[in-house]
C-alpha cells in the first residue's frame, strides 16, 4: 500500500541552491560553451 | 475545408507553470538566458534523489482545471514515462498516466463550438537539446542544457472534437487567455512557455462519428491516420499549420496515395509542414507508478482555498459586456483579451458612469480604447496599459467632449500630447473651457472667418460646396479646437446665404 499525504504537506514552492557549471560539467567527457555533449546520431523522439 | 472530408483535430498543450522552484526539486525554475547548466542539481540532472513535488505547481495545475471547467481529482498518483532521449537524463519523465489531476473540463469558442478537454495533468519538462555536424571532422553531435529539466509543466489535452483550424486557433488562445487571467503562467510561446501540438486527421464525411470522446468507424470504413505537429511557434501558426496539413493530406488521399501515421514539424519560415517520422503504431512508452512520490491526497477544503484564486474570466466577461452594457461581441472580444486590458476598460467605464448611463459609459471607454488607445499602442508595439494613459484622464477627456468642450480631434490631440509631453490633462481642460467662453458666438467667428477669405466663401457661393471644409477649419482653428465641426458648418452655412 502507497503512502498518502495530504497536499498542504506537500513541498512548498521556495528555490533553493544549485550545482555550479564547473560541477556539472566535471564527469562530462565532452563539453562545449557550458553544454554537455554528446556524439552520435540521435535516436528516437523529443517527447514533454 | 472541403465537401468531401470533415476535419478532425485534437490539441495537446503544454504551459510551463508560474512558479519560483522547479516541479520536483528546489532549483530555480527561472531558466530564461541563463548559463547553461547553471539550475540543476543531482535531482534534475537524473544522478538520483527523491523527486519532492511542488505544491505550488500542483495547485496551479487545479487552478487551470478550474478555470476550464474540469473535474479535479481527490488524489495525486505520478508515473513514469519512459522513453529515451538525450534531454532526459532519468530516462523517464515524471507525470501522469490513467489517472490525471483534472478530467473532462470544456471550453467554448466564439464560432459557439464546445471544445471538450479530456485531462490535465502536471508533470516535468525536458532539459534542451541541440543538434549540430562538426565542421572539421562531419560528425554529428547534440549540446545539451539541462537548466529546463525538471520545470514544470501542465499538459492540456482536448478530445478530437476540434472541426477547423479557427476553433484550434480560437481554443489555444482561450487556454492562453486562462493561464494569463488566473496568473498559471504567462504562456508565452516564443519563450517556450506554451508549446501547441495539433494533431489531425481529414474522414470521409457521413463514414466516421464521434462517440464518448473517441472517432469512431462507420461499417467497414478505414479511419486515416492522424498526423502529428511539433514546432508550432504561436497561435496564429496553429491555425496555418493545420490548414497547411488538411490540405496536404487531401491531396495526398486524392492522388490515390495512402496517408500514414506520422509527426511532422512547422517550418514557419516556409509555411508548410515536414516529415520528421512515422508512427506505424502507438508507442510503449512503459508507464509506471513512480514509487518515490506518495499519493498526495487533495481535499474538499484545498479545492475550495485554491477556487478563492479564481477570477472573472474572458468568456463570463464577454458574455457580461455584452448582455449588460450591449457592447458588441467583437467589442468585447478584443477588450477582454488580455486581464490588463479588461481592468483598464472596467475602471474606465466605471468613472465615466458617474457622468453618463452605464451602457453609454461602456460604449465611450469601448470606443476610445479601441480607437485611439489601440492605435498608440499599437505604433508602440506595447500594451494599452503600458503606454502611460491613465485612466482617469481619458476619463476627462471623454467627459468634456462629450460636453462639447472640444472636438474629438483636439481630444484625441489632447491625449497624444499627455504622452509625449507629459502635460495635466485636467489644468487643459480648464484651459480650453475658459478659451471656448472668451471667443465669442460662433456666428461672429463664421462672419469673421467669411470676411477674411472672400475667394473660399465666394466658391462656395459659386457652387463649390467642397470650398467650406476651408472655412470650417478655419473657426476650428480659431475656437481652438473646441467648435464642433458639424456645428460650425451648419453656422457657416447659414452665414453665407446671407
Amino acid at each position: 500500500m502507497k503512502k498518502h499525504i495530504k497536499l498542504k504537506e506537500v513541498r512548498e514552492d521556495i528555490p533553493g541552491k544549485c550545482l555550479t557549471q564547473e560541477e556539472v560539467l566535471k564527469t562530462a567527457e565532452y563539453t562545449e560553451n557550458g553544454h554537455v555533449k554528446v556524439y552520435g546520431k540521435v535516436i528516437g523522439g523529443e517527447e514533454s | 475545408m472541403t465537401d468531401k472530408y470533415d476535419v478532425v483535430i485534437g490539441l495537446e498543450i503544454h504551459v510551463q507553470t508560474k512558479t519560483k522552484s522547479k516541479m520536483f526539486c528546489s532549483c530555480p525554475a527561472q531558466y530564461f538566458q541563463k548559463e547553461p547548466n547553471t539550475q540543476v542539481c543531482p535531482m534534475c540532472l537524473g544522478l538520483g534523489g527523491t523527486p519532492k513535488p511542488n505544491k505550488r505547481a500542483l495547485e496551479l495545475c487545479i487552478l487551470m482545471g478550474l478555470g476550464t471547467n474540469c473535474e479535479i481529482a481527490s488524489e495525486i498518483q505520478f508515473d513514469r514515462k519512459h522513453y529515451s532521449y538525450p534531454d532526459l537524463p532519468k530516462g523517464y519523465q515524471i507525470t501522469q498516466g490513467e489517472n490525471p489531476l483534472c478530467s473532462n473540463g470544456y471550453v467554448e469558442v466564439p464560432s459557439g463550438a464546445k471544445v471538450e478537454i479530456e485531462r490535465i495533468h502536471p508533470e516535468e519538462d525536458v532539459g534542451k537539446s541541440t543538434h549540430h555536424v562538426e565542421a572539421s571532422t562531419g560528425k554529428e553531435y547534440t549540446l545539451l542544457d539541462f537548466n529546463k529539466s525538471s520545470v514544470p509543466l501542465i499538459e492540456i489535452v482536448t478530445k478530437p472534437n476540434i472541426r477547423s483550424a479557427k476553433d484550434a486557433k480560437d481554443y489555444a488562445t482561450k487556454i492562453r487567455q486562462v493561464a494569463r487571467y488566473l496568473n498559471v503562467s504567462d504562456a508565452d510561446m516564443e519563450k517556450g512557455q506554451m508549446r501547441c501540438e495539433p494533431n489531425i486527421s481529414i474522414q470521409e464525411k457521413g463514414k466516421w462519428e464521434y462517440k464518448d470522446g473517441k472517432i469512431l468507424a462507420i461499417g467497414d470504413y478505414k479511419l486515416n491516420p492522424k498526423t502529428e505537429v511539433k514546432n508550432i511557434g504561436s497561435i496564429t501558426a496553429v491555425e496555418k499549420a493545420i490548414e497547411y496539413e488538411v490540405k496536404r493530406m487531401i491531396e495526398e488521399l486524392e492522388e490515390g496515395k495512402e496517408l500514414i501515421q506520422q509527426t511532422r514539424g512547422w517550418n514557419a519560415s516556409r509555411g508548410v509542414t515536414e516529415f520528421q517520422r512515422s508512427k506505424e503504431k502507438a508507442e510503449d512508452y512503459g508507464y509506471a507508478p513512480d514509487p518515490d512520490i506518495p499519493i498526495i491526497d487533495v481535499s474538499k477544503e484545498d479545492i475550495e482555498r485554491i477556487k478563492k484564486e479564481l477570477i472573472e474570466l474572458p468568456t463570463e466577461k464577454i458574455k457580461r459586456y455584452v448582455k449588460d452594457w450591449e457592447l458588441t461581441e467583437y467589442a468585447a472580444n478584443v477588450i477582454s483579451s488580455s486581464k490588463e486590458s479588461a481592468e483598464y476598460f472596467e475602471k474606465l467605464q466605471k468613472k465615466l458612469s458617474e457622468n453618463m448611463d452605464e451602457k453609454d459609459a461602456a460604449t465611450e471607454a469601448s470606443n476610445w480604447i479601441m480607437g485611439p488607445l489601440y492605435a498608440i499602442a499599437n505604433k508602440q508595439g506595447k500594451d494599452i496599459t503600458e503606454i502611460g494613459v491613465n485612466g482617469e484622464d481619458l476619463a476627462l477627456l471623454i467627459i468634456a467632449f462629450r460636453e462639447g468642450i472640444f472636438t474629438k480631434n483636439k481630444a484625441e490631440e489632447l491625449l497624444n500630447e499627455s504622452i509625449e509631453k507629459d502635460i495635466d490633462i485636467s489644468k487643459e481642460i480648464e484651459k480650453l473651457k475658459s478659451a471656448k467662453e472668451s471667443v465669442g458666438s460662433l456666428e461672429d467667428i463664421a462672419k469673421q472667418v467669411i470676411d477674411e477669405n472672400p475667394q473660399a466663401a465666394n466658391d462656395y457661393r459659386g457652387g463649390k460646396e467642397a470650398s467650406i471644409g476651408f472655412l470650417v477649419g478655419k473657426v476650428i482653428q480659431l475656437t481652438h479646437g473646441t467648435a464642433n465641426p458639424a456645428e460650425v458648418k451648419i453656422t457657416l452655412e447659414k452665414e453665407l446665404k446671407k
